[in-house]
């Protein structure tokens, strides 16, 4: 058995393709045990701690801060009895064909090397170069070998020695091709991801005259009769005067009153959004019921308990107990729908949506309904903190029965929410405003907060959603009976 | 030395090899067995065979696009040439080169070359290279009353004066270039006047008999061998077909191809007077035709049963080594 | 290791393919000198003196001072490299090309394929070329373009002394034309160049600089110019694969695309102008070979479609500066889609 462990990319729920190293927590030379944190990766969901899945010293660190590694690429090895240098390289060199399942941190199946800006080959390559491979880190000295400048300083990024490639390049020379397939590997610039500012414009009155007689490339004239655009409006700039595609382009947003803006590529979290919110929206059959809380006697409650007591609580935590509690009273609610079943939850664990740079993010009050009101605040209170600083562990914003999305502090009257997937209903919850309400043949002032519950019809009807805000309107206007 | 009877045979032989070559080529062109352009030596045969007499293997020719007479008469094997023409797979350039490119490296036939004025400055190399090396090759440019008038030939005289070299300017001149006179085209009129100018002896002859060829371009391989330097040759004659073959020859006057064709033939002319110097009999003529048309009739069906060259040769020497 | 100018680096391999093989000979215009003058022999050694020294070693019939006559300097070369020499012709300005190419594209570089592979020109043309020098439009232009679209032609361009000694022995060994491009500007730059023959492989690019971030290819002079933006640009930590093809023909293609595939963006930068020439060729094989590696547009800096003109602000707009290459170099970086 051999004394060297593997720690390789984990992967992190179904969607985790790669992840960036941040920061190694540990050095090499440090002891290490098993669940021990060792190294920050960022996904695109979040920043997370991979722990090790063995017990020893670390001895080489693979995966530098700032690498895009795939899911089971050498991110560290870890001995657990005294090697040396060379059977640690040899270790590296050979886990590109190792099998990862076993050694590594947890199981993938993708296993590769990543040094330099990589792309992994995929498993095609694998299995035919895998014969011979924990060899190529052998032989002596390769200075001399007919090698490509690229082909050799590959090999020398992943301790490819040389002298065990046949070279078929130019005048049989080792090319990169030959080095990346021996190695199983490809070797592909990094994406470029900068940003850039593209046109802007004035508004211009249209012309309508004949433009049959302007110069223009075909490809400029066919483009400004699909775009309506007179070229008598397009300031020729192309060759020999002639107005170019580029032009009408110009044209098309000038005459739009178009404005400069800046593209921004998407981050990897802001596609998560995109693809899980489009996917609820289009998918799931949204409705909505709306219920205005007066929440003076909640208010009156939280003063006392802030002064009287010194329990700072947010109004939020006072919503997400009471959603706990109704909940429990209408479990037809904390379900979700799967498409062949309902499933029905015995634990209500409340998910909360907070705004985070370039995102959101929806961290989990896990068995919220057992939770006492300042054990939730604390505890939403710590979420949100961590949640902001991208230091929120994988299991505590995956999983959740239930959304609240509270916009209130932005003072908005009302909104509507779209369902956090596979969820099936989240309650948005608006500012709390002093209002006149009528109470018996008397108008008097009152503070209320509109509250929107969209459901998936597929799993909830509205009589139920009904009921439930019935109940959560209750609790929230008799904080007492929370408590029950 | 004139030409003896062992002489006159080869010399008659190689004469009538040419003209048959050159016919069936032209016969075999009609019914399509011929790709690409043809420019035929017919009428001609005089210069080349007297001129190539006087050369051993070793010595250099190299010739015009109207080449195929230069390379039998230096030694070309005709069923290779056959086989080139043709386009057919074992042809003497494989099949690359074609009529106008027509060559006999082996035999010091370094290539026809299908631009006017080309050949001349190659063979000024081909020189430099006997003079350099010591040998006594000598190197012959045949060329046309066209290719006369190019610098690049003027360029070619000059230098090979300037640096003594053995080399023959032998000059064709068969009345036209393409479809304009030479008496139009050539200002001088008179192109050995024109290489005397450049410093060089120029010899004038009768381009239609063997016999004064011959002994003209004798004393001019002579004039080389001895480190003379450079010389050069005016052979007139006439060209019995027309530029190329399918050339109507609308510019040539009523009559005048067939009264050339009787007046200049160097065929007849030779064996006119072997017959009267007793150099040849009629019997032996007569065998020589015979071996001649059976060997041109075999290269022809040679040719036409070989197969194209192979597609997988169309990158072969373009390079001497891997690319 | 002895330092040794480009001059003299050229200078040495001829003088010892020479001295090695006796049917090498030097042939062009004043490659000595002073031929039936009054006064010296060898008293050019060529017009930039590459040459020089030869004849006092060599003779007359191996180092021959031709007239002014480059047409029959190229087929007399060709002629006696078909016969059994190896020629080194010299093409004093490469624009003199224009009254000699028949012989070089048309007879040398034809020889062995359209006579069967029968025959061979061993042959090398040392040319000089290169803006810059206030040389004009005639006097200044590097036609490598024009030699390397020819089939048959081997097309070498050597960018410092050490490259320029072995690639001149490889290519007076080779059994093919080569044309020999000297650039004007660097006779007079130097670098360690052993005593003893070697040959440098045609066909095998040289990286002056290795980096990671835009691979640039300069061809001949304006490689010099490419090291030196990439060394600048090095210190805001843009970092670059800098590529002297060497030869460009045959170009080691799997070098620059290889390099390509690393960095994803590709300068080209060549003095010639911009249409038909070697920047637009080796961005056409890199977008057709390697067009999933791109992460921008390959950006070309050539010289501006135009003659050469003499006036020294004119020729320096002309020609490709180091700004230039610096701004393609950050507009490739700054690009997105």
């Amino acid at each position: 058995m051999s004394a060297l462990h593997a720690l390789t990319v984990p992967k992190w729920g179904m969607s985790m393709e790669e992840g960036e190293v941040q920061a190694w927590r540990v050095n090499v030379g440090d002891t290490v045990a098993v669940g021990d944190e060792i190294v920050d990766i960022e996904t695109s969901k979040i920043i997370n701690t991979a722990e090790s899945a063995a017990a020893g010293t670390l001895v080489r660190i693979v995966g530098q801060p700032g690498q895009t590694l795939q899911v089971g690429m050498l991110l560290g090895v870890v001995a657990s009895g005294a090697v040396t240098e060379q059977e640690i390289d040899e270790f590296v060199a050979g886990f590109v064909a190792a099998p990862v399942a076993g050694s590594s941190a947890r199981s993938t199946d993708t296993p590769a090397v990543a040094l330099e800006p990589i792309v992994a080959q995929p498993a095609a390559q694998r299995a035919d170069a895998s014969q011979g491979r924990s060899n190529l880190r052998d032989g002596g000295d390769d200075s001399g070998v007919n090698a490509s400048v690229v082909a050799r300083r590959i090999a020398r990024a992943h301790k490819v020695n040389l002298n065990n490639i046949t070279g078929t390049g130019r005048n049989g020379r080792v090319s990169k091709h030959d080095v990346e397939q021996a190695a199983g590997i490809r070797v592909l610039a990094a994406p470029h991801t900068a940003p850039t500012v593209a046109g802007a414009g004035t508004g211009v009155v249209r012309s309508t005259a004949d433009d049959s007689h302007i110069a223009s490339t075909p490809v400029a004239r066919r483009l400004a009769r699909q775009l309506n655009i007179n070229l008598n409006d397009v300031t020729a700039t192309g060759v020999r005067g002639r107005v170019s595609k580029e032009d009408v382009e110009r044209a098309a947003i000038a005459l739009s009153g178009g404005v400069a803006y800046r593209e921004e590529p998407l981050s990897g979290m802001r596609k998560t959004i995109a693809a899980r919110l489009t996917e609820s929206k289009q998918t799931v059959p949204h409705y909505r019921v709306s219920v205005d809380v007066e929440i003076d006697s909640l208010l009156q409650q939280r003063k006392f308990m802030q002064t009287e007591l010194g329990l700072e609580l947010s109004i939020n935590d006072f919503v997400i107990k009471a959603c706990a509690s109704a909940l429990v009273r209408v479990p037809q609610v904390n379900v979700q729908f799967t498409g062949t079943s309902l499933r029905l939850f015995e634990q209500v664990d409340i998910s909360m949506a907070v705004a985070v740079d370039g995102g959101l993010i929806t961290p989990v009050i896990r068995n919220a309904a057992r939770k006492s009101l300042p054990a939730i605040a604390a505890e939403a209170r710590d979420l949100a903190d961590r949640a902001q600083r991208g230091k929120l562990g994988m299991d505590e914003f995956q999983g959740g029965t239930f959304s609240i999305s509270n916009l209130g502090m932005y003072g908005v009257d009302a909104f509507d929410a779209v369902i956090n997937l596979p969820q099936a209903a989240i309650l948005a919850v608006a500012a709390g405003r002093r209002k006149p309400v009528v109470r018996g043949d008397a108008v008097v002032p009152a503070t209320v907060m509109r509250l929107t519950l969209s459901s998936d019809h597929r799993a909830i009807d509205g009589a139920v959603a009904a009921r439930f805000l019935q109940v959560l309107k209750g609790f929230l206007e008799n904080p007492a009976s929370m408590l029950v | 030395m004139p030409l003896d009877k062992k002489l006159f045979l080869r010399a008659y032989r190689t004469m009538r090899t040419i003209r048959e070559f050159e016919y069936r080529v032209s016969d075999e062109f009609g019914k399509g067995n011929i790709p690409g352009f043809l420019h035929l030596y017919a009428g001609q045969e005089a210069i080349a065979t007297g001129m190539c007499l006087n050369l051993d293997d070793d010595d250099y020719i190299v010739s015009t696009h109207r080449g195929h007479g230069h390379c039998i008469a230096k030694g070309g094997d005709v069923g290779e040439m056959m086989k080139e023409i043709m386009a057919r797979q074992g042809g003497s350039c494989a099949g690359k080169g074609g009529s106008m490119h027509i060559a006999a490296i082996e035999k010091g036939m370094l290539g026809a070359n299908a631009i006017v004025g080309g050949g001349p400055p190659l063979i000024v190399g081909a020189a430099l290279s006997a003079k350099t090396l010591g040998t006594d090759r000598v190197g012959v440019s045949f060329t046309g009353d066209g290719g006369s008038n190019q610098g690049t030939t003027f360029e070619a005289m000059n230098l090979a004066v300037v640096l003594k070299l053995p080399a023959i300017f032998l000059f064709e001149n068969n009345g036209y270039g393409e479809g304009t006179a030479a008496g139009y085209a050539v200002g001088s009129k008179d192109i050995a006047s024109r290489a005397k100018g450049f410093g060089m002896p120029a010899l004038t002859v009768d381009g239609a008999d063997v016999f004064a060829v011959y002994e003209t371009c004798q004393k001019a391989v002579q004039h080389c061998r001895s480190g003379k330097g450079p010389i050069a040759i005016e052979a007139s004659i006439t060209r019995f077909r027309g530029h190329f073959e399918g050339d109507a020859q609308a510019y040539r006057g009523k009559g005048e191809v067939k009264r050339l064709m009787a007046e200049m033939d160097c065929l007849k002319i030779a064996s006119a007077k072997a017959l009267k110097q007793k150099l040849a009999s009629r019997a032996q003529l007569e065998k020589i035709d015979k071996e001649v048309a059976a060997q041109i009739e075999s290269s022809v069906q040679a040719a036409l049963a070989a197969p194209s060259p192979d597609v997988s040769e169309l990158l072969t020497d373009v390079y001497s080594s891997a690319y | 290791m002895p330092i040794k100018t480009y001059r003299q680096a050229i200078n040495e391999a001829m003088a010892q393919e020479m001295r090695r093989d006796s049917t090498v000979i030097v042939i062009g215009e004043d490659v000595a000198g002073g031929a039936g003058c009054d006064g010296d022999r060898d008293a050019y050694g060529g017009v930039m003196g590459v040459t020089k020294g030869l004849f006092p070693e060599f003779g007359e019939s191996r180092v021959i001072d031709t007239p002014i006559t480059e047409s029959a300097i190229m087929g007399a070369a060709a002629g006696a490299a078909q016969t059994g020499l190896r020629p080194i012709a010299e093409l004093m300005f490469m624009d003199f090309l224009g009254v000699c190419f028949d012989q070089i594209y048309n007879q040398a570089a034809k020889f062995r394929y359209m006579f069967g592979g029968k025959a061979q020109c061993p042959m090398v043309v040392r040319t000089m070329a290169g803006a810059g020098l206030r040389g004009g439009a005639q006097h200044s232009q590097n036609l490598t373009q024009m030699v390397t679209m020819v089939p048959g032609l081997k097309v070498v361009c050597p960018t410092n002394a050490y490259d320029a000694k072995g690639l001149l022995i490889s290519a007076i060994r080779d059994n093919d034309c080569v044309i020999f491009v000297e650039d004007k500007f660097l006779y007079e730059t130097s670098c360690e160049v052993p005593d003893e023959p070697y040959t440098i492989p045609f066909g095998e690019a040289k990286f002056y600089r290795e980096g990671s971030d835009v691979t640039i290819v300069g061809i001949s002079n304006t490689v010099h110019k490419a090291v030196a933006v990439a060394d600048r640009l090095a210190l805001e930590g843009i970092s670059c694969d800098v590529i002297d093809p060497r030869t460009t023909s045959p170009l080691d293609e799997e070098a620059i695309i290889e390099s390509v595939e690393v960095t994803g963006r590709l300068v080209i930068v060549d003095e010639m102008t911009p249409r038909c020439g070697l920047a637009a060729d080796i961005s056409s094989i890199v977008a057709e070979k390697a067009f999933g590696a791109l992460r921008a547009p390959i950006l070309k800096v050539t010289a501006a479609h135009s003659p050469i003109p003499f006036a020294p602000a004119l020729e320096d707009a002309w020609m490709p500066q180091e700004a230039d290459i610096e701004a393609a170099v950050r507009a490739v970086l700054g690009y997105t889609r």
